[in-house]
Parts: C-alpha cells; sequence; structure tokens
C-alpha cells in the first residue's frame, strides 16, 4: 500500500506555485509538509486528496492514477483548514450528517465524544463552538471510522496542549495500525522523526 | 442508501430553517415586489388581470434568483463542500438532496402564498389554480437550472449579480409557457398542452442539471 | 478511415501550441485576402446591382448587412459550443483559446444583427423596435454571449475559468433550441392575425449571390479575427518558453 507523487506542479494565473514534487509514502510512514506562508501547502494537499488537478505530475495510489482510481477519495481522511462543521447544526447533529455523508455508522457516539472532550457541548449549535472545539469536532469523523491515508491541513491549529497531545496519540495509534499520513504544520510539536517535505526546496 | 439520502436531507432543511432569513427573505421580496406593481401601474382591475400573470411570475423568478447564488456559498465557506466531493455517496444524488431541500423551503412558501397575490391582482378561480399548478411545475425548473450556474460560481468570493445574468436566458421558457397557461385558462383555452410542455421542461431539468450541477461544483472547486 | 487521418493530421499540426502558432502563419494573410474579395464584391453588388424589392424598395439592401452578422453571430456560437465540448472532455488548451477569442467577435456580430434588425424596423414598420420572434432570439443570444464574457472576467484561475466557461456555452447551445421554440411559440400567441417576416420565402437569384458572399465574407473575417487573437493569447501564455523567446529577439 503506497503512495506515489510524481513530478507535481501547479500553476496560478501562468506564475508558478510550485514545481517538480516527488515522494513516495509507505505504511506506517508520515511526510510533514513544511514552507512559507503562501508557497501552496493547501494546494497541494487539495491535489493530493483529488480535489484539484495538478498542471504537471501524476499521483498514483496502489499503482493507480488516482485521476482514474474512483475509489481511492473512500480510502482517505482530508482536513482542510475550515473544519467541514454547518455553523447552524449541533455538534451531535454534525457527527451524524458527517458520518451518513461518509457512508458509515457511528455505534458509540457517547465514547466519540468523550475522548474529544466534547460531552459537555453535545448539544450546543456549533456556531457557539470555541476555534479549538471545532477543531476538536473535525476530528470527530477521522477518529469514529479508520481510513488508511489522512491528508491534514495545518491540523494543530488552535489546538490547547491538552488537544495537541489527543492529536499525538491519534496520529501515533493510526501509524502503528499502518496507516499513512500527510501533513501540514509549522509548529514543532510533531515529533521531527517524521519525513520532511520543504516546499520551495523540494527536498525529502 | 436511500436512509442516507433522507437523512442528509432532512439536516439540509434544518440547516436552513433554523437561518430564519434565508428562506423569509425570498417571500417577502416576491411579496413586496407583487405589490408594488398596482401601485406603479394603477388600480384598473381589468388592466392588473391582464399583467398578473406577467407580474406574479417575474416576481417569482426574481425571488428565486435572489437566493439560488447562494446554495453552496455556506458550504464553501466551512467546509463541508470537500465532505460532499469526498463522499461515499455520489455527487449527483447529494447535489439533488440540496436543490430538493432549496426548493421545500424557498419555494413552498412562495406557491402557498402566491393564491393571496393572485387576489390582489385580480385573477379569478380559475386562474388561481392554475397558477399554483403551474408554478409547482416551474419553480423546481428555476432552482434546478440556478443550481448549475451556483456551483460554477461556488470559488468567486464577490459575484454579485453574475448568476442572475448567466442563468436568466434559461428561465426564459417556463417564464413563457407559465405565463401563457394563466391567460389561456382565462379565455377558458384548454390547458393539457401547457402542462405537457412544463412537465417535460420539468422532468429533462431533473434528469440533467443535477448532473450538471455535480460537475460545475467539480470545475469551481478547482481554485 | 480519411476521418481518422484528418484527426490525425490535425492533432499533429494545430493541436500544441507552438505548431498551431507555426502553422497558421500563412493562413492570415490568405483569410484576409478572400475576406476583402467577398466583402468587396457582396457590397458592390449588393447595394448597387441588385434590384430593388418590388415591396420594400432599397430600403432592404440592409438585410445584406443584417442576415450574414445574425447568421454569424449563430455559427460562432455553434463554434464555441463545439470547443467548449473538446475542453471539457478532452481537455485541449487549443480549443479553450479559440472558445475565449471567439466569445466578443460573436458579441458583436450578434449586436449589430440587432442594431441593423432595429433599423430596418424603422425603415420598414416605422418602429425601432419589434418584439418578434427573430429579434428576440437574437436578443437572448447576445445575452448568452454576455453572460459567458461576464462569467470570464470574474474568475481569476485560468483552469476554472476555462472550464467554466466552457460548462455555461455548452448548456447555453442545449437550452438554445428550447428558448428558440418557445419565443416562436410566444410570438404567435401575442401576435395578432397579421405576420410579418424578414426574409421573402424565394429569393431571386441576383439578391441571393451577394448575400451569400456577405455570409462567406463576414465568416472569413471571423477566421481572421479569430486566429489572430488565439496566436497574440499563445504568445502571451507560452511567454517563458525557448521558441517564443526566439520569435522575439
Amino acid at each position: 500500500m503506497k503512495l506515489i507523487a510524481e513530478n507535481i506542479g501547479y500553476e496560478r494565473n501562468f506564475q508558478n506555485l510550485f514545481a517538480n514534487v516527488n515522494f513516495e509514502l509507505k505504511k506506517k510512514e508520515c511526510i510533514i509538509i513544511r514552507g512559507a506562508n503562501g508557497c501552496g501547502k493547501s494546494t497541494l494537499l487539495r491535489i493530493l486528496a483529488g480535489l484539484i488537478r495538478p498542471i504537471t505530475g501524476n499521483i498514483f495510489w496502489n499503482d493507480k492514477s488516482i485521476i482514474e482510481d474512483k475509489d481511492y477519495q473512500h480510502e482517505i481522511h482530508y482536513l482542510g483548514h475550515q473544519n467541514g462543521v454547518k455553523p447552524y447544526l449541533t455538534v451531535e447533529e454534525n457527527i451524524h450528517l458527517n458520518s451518513t455523508l461518509a457512508g458509515f455508522k457511528i455505534l458509540n457516539i457517547d465514547t466519540l465524544l468523550q475522548t474529544l472532550n466534547l460531552l459537555s457541548v453535545r448539544n450546543k449549535k456549533s456556531q457557539y463552538l470555541s476555534a479549538g472545539q471545532l477543531r476538536r469536532l473535525a476530528f470527530a469523523k477521522i477518529m469514529a471510522f479508520p481510513r488508511k491515508l489522512w491528508i491534514l491541513d495545518e491540523p494543530t491549529t488552535a489546538l490547547d496542549t491538552e488537544g495537541q497531545r489527543l492529536f499525538d496519540d491519534m496520529l501515533q495509534s493510526h501509524l502503528s495500525h499502518d496507516g499513512m499520513a500527510i501533513i501540514t504544520s509549522h509548529m514543532n510539536e510533531i515529533s521531527d522523526t517524521h519525513k520532511t517535505l520543504i516546499l520551495g526546496d523540494n527536498n525529502v | 442508501m436511500f436512509k442516507s439520502l433522507l437523512i442528509i436531507l432532512h439536516y439540509e432543511i434544518l440547516t436552513t430553517l433554523r437561518q430564519a432569513y434565508s428562506w423569509l427573505t425570498p417571500v417577502l421580496f416576491f411579496i413586496i415586489v407583487v405589490c408594488l406593481f398596482p401601485l406603479a401601474i394603477g388600480p384598473d382591475s381589468t388592466l392588473l388581470n391582464k399583467m398578473a400573470p406577467g407580474i406574479i411570475w417575474v416576481a417569482a423568478l426574481l425571488a428565486v434568483l435572489i437566493s439560488i447564488g447562494n446554495l453552496f456559498k455556506q458550504d464553501a465557506h466551512d467546509g463541508s463542500l470537500d465532505s460532499m466531493l469526498l463522499s461515499q455517496h455520489s455527487l449527483t444524488l447529494l447535489v439533488f438532496c440540496k436543490i430538493l431541500s432549496h426548493w421545500i423551503t424557498h419555494c413552498l412558501p412562495l406557491i402557498l402564498i402566491s393564491p393571496i397575490l393572485g387576489i390582489l391582482l385580480q385573477l379569478n378561480n380559475q386562474q388561481e389554480l392554475t397558477l399554483i399548478i403551474t408554478l409547482f411545475l416551474g419553480t423546481p425548473v428555476f432552482i434546478l437550472l440556478g443550481a448549475i450556474g451556483s456551483g460554477l460560481i461556488v470559488g468567486i468570493r464577490a459575484h454579485g449579480l453574475l448568476l442572475p445574468i448567466l442563468i436568466m436566458p434559461f428561465y426564459i421558457p417556463v417564464l413563457i409557457f407559465g405565463t401563457s397557461s394563466l391567460i389561456a385558462v382565462a379565455q377558458n383555452q384548454p390547458l393539457s398542452a401547457y402542462y405537457a410542455i412544463m412537465g417535460a421542461l420539468l422532468l429533462l431539468s431533473l434528469a440533467f442539471a443535477p448532473l450538471f450541477t455535480a460537475f460545475a461544483l467539480k470545475i469551481g472547486v478547482d481554485q | 478511415m480519411f476521418f481518422k487521418l484528418g484527426l490525425d493530421w490535425l492533432g499533429k499540426n494545430f493541436l500544441s501550441p507552438k505548431m498551431f502558432y507555426a502553422n497558421t502563419t500563412k493562413l492570415l494573410p490568405w483569410l484576409a485576402i478572400l475576406f476583402m474579395s467577398f466583402f468587396c464584391y457582396g457590397l458592390i453588388d449588393g447595394l448597387f446591382y441588385a434590384p430593388a424589392d418590388y415591396q420594400q424598395g432599397d430600403g432592404f439592401r440592409i438585410i445584406y448587412v443584417h442576415v450574414p452578422s445574425a447568421f454569424t453571430g449563430m455559427a460562432i456560437y455553434a463554434v464555441m459550443a463545439v470547443c467548449a465540448v473538446i475542453t471539457l472532455v478532452w481537455r485541449i488548451k487549443i480549443a479553450a483559446i479559440c472558445m475565449s477569442c471567439s466569445a466578443s467577435i460573436g458579441a458583436w456580430f450578434t449586436f449589430l444583427a440587432l442594431v441593423t434588425g432595429s433599423i430596418w424596423g424603422k425603415s420598414m414598420w416605422g418602429t425601432w423596435w419589434i418584439w418578434d420572434a427573430r429579434l428576440t432570439s437574437v436578443l437572448i443570444l447576445l445575452f448568452l454571449y454576455l453572460g459567458f464574457i461576464a462569467l470570464q472576467s470574474v474568475i481569476d484561475n485560468q483552469q476554472t475559468k476555462e472550464r467554466a466557461s466552457a460548462l455555461i456555452a455548452m448548456v447555453g447551445v442545449i437550452n438554445l433550441p428550447i428558448i428558440h421554440y418557445s419565443v416562436i411559440w410566444w410570438n404567435t400567441l401575442h401576435q395578432g392575425p397579421t405576420i410579418s417576416q424578414f426574409a421573402a420565402p424565394s429569393i431571386a437569384p441576383t439578391m441571393l449571390y451577394p448575400l451569400l458572399a456577405m455570409i462567406a465574407a463576414f465568416l472569413f473575417f471571423y477566421g481572421w479575427m479569430v486566429l489572430t487573437r488565439m496566436r497574440s493569447q499563445i504568445l502571451l501564455r507560452e511567454m517563458k518558453t525557448e521558441w517564443v523567446k526566439k520569435i522575439y529577439e
């Protein structure tokens, strides 16, 4: 099970955003993408999630191009800058909606809310939650059902130390169970033992 | 799968209903526009009766246009559009759920209030019934076609009046047949042809618009 | 088989921006010459030598500008629609460039058709505008063009711009017959027993040949203009490549 990114390049309005991005990701591996603001980290993640088509290059999941592989998007968890949380629905309703969208039935929502430390606000509309709580709510679908590849854009923004520890535990557990992850971050809390890709230099 | 779609539909409607201003505004706009016309053209009953079909249909069209541009705006803003794109379910079906919920929350009130507005514009009873039926057949087409445009502009922040300009030519057939049916019923002519054509337009839109909207969303998100 | 050979030849010589640019350089002067010759013949023959219409006198001569511009406006939209399908299905850049460049040319021709139609209406019925089926359809076509151009101007990202406008052009061309027939129907519904037709059903050959010549002239003009614009667009996009730099050395 592996992901290969080959010569990915993207440009915006005839200006090169990044070019010649190459990496390979195998089981139990995590790659951290760093770079200055505006260098295209989020765009690269959206390309890897299949939401945007790159100008040059191709991405292969298990040796099949993700453009042809219709099932690729069902094997990933993508978390962007936004939380994917509807402000006018409560925490519980949001979890229910997201799991329905992903085609998964959550068996024990209480334990899930407990782990995310959202039990006390389960019936609060998400527009009234703090940024950290919203981010933890966004983790709900990642925790609720396992998928092989995680593509996460700045997952630890707005999280306090509790939340960051929660995320680290989640990530470690995922990797140890043969998972793979691609993360952008500008925080150094995430262990430096993972692979790093710096956009702009294109070193792995 | 059908159950999942029902759940998604339920949450869509719930989200819209919890933001009262979003579905109340089109109805109020509809009422105000219709009431402006007698003030503008005078209270002459025969004249109002003659112009009523056009006035009500144009007002309904405009009321739909002001809200359809924001069909996917909130989803794009809070990230749930990405969830829809990456979902297990076919994007076409999810789009259909969204369109259906939009029609239920935005157009059903219009249809329910239209008879009262018909009275204000001196429509007779037969015309009232035809008005309800044709609005029922025509407003879904407005939303279905508007959704395609709305999917295309999903990434554009300040699109202003772009969507009405883009979509209005496509509304013309429904407008023509909707208003002509009201005129025909006043002249005691048979209505089966009008219902048939409007039904055909509805079925055609139902078959193709969600598909095109899904395609448009994939294009619009590619930002 | 010839179709496939033809497509291969087209693909090899016109698909990539570089080849397209190189192979159209010689075409341009020819298109200009053809346009000028047909235009001159059509205008001179149509304005001076064709016999006056028995019903409308000399006023009908505006047909030599009105009909060709309406025809060209519609033909350009058809070309845009074909390019739109090619852009969406096969993602070919040249088709997208052709579509974007044709839009304003088509819009101007449609506008010209409306203005000349309105002038004709003034000389025939004394009003500057009449809501008949033909003029109304041309007006709606103009709206479709303007919507397309508006969409292009609002979207920043090049890729999205091409594909989004391609989709709207495609949806437009699918809806166009429906709109056209509903307008014709609307017109017959609201029209009294007096029906006005623009072109006579059978037209004398001496009147027809200049008309056909003008249509050909306008089409050559379109070809000339759109190729010129496409070439500038290609140079702009491929600004950083070697072959463009060589041209400007």
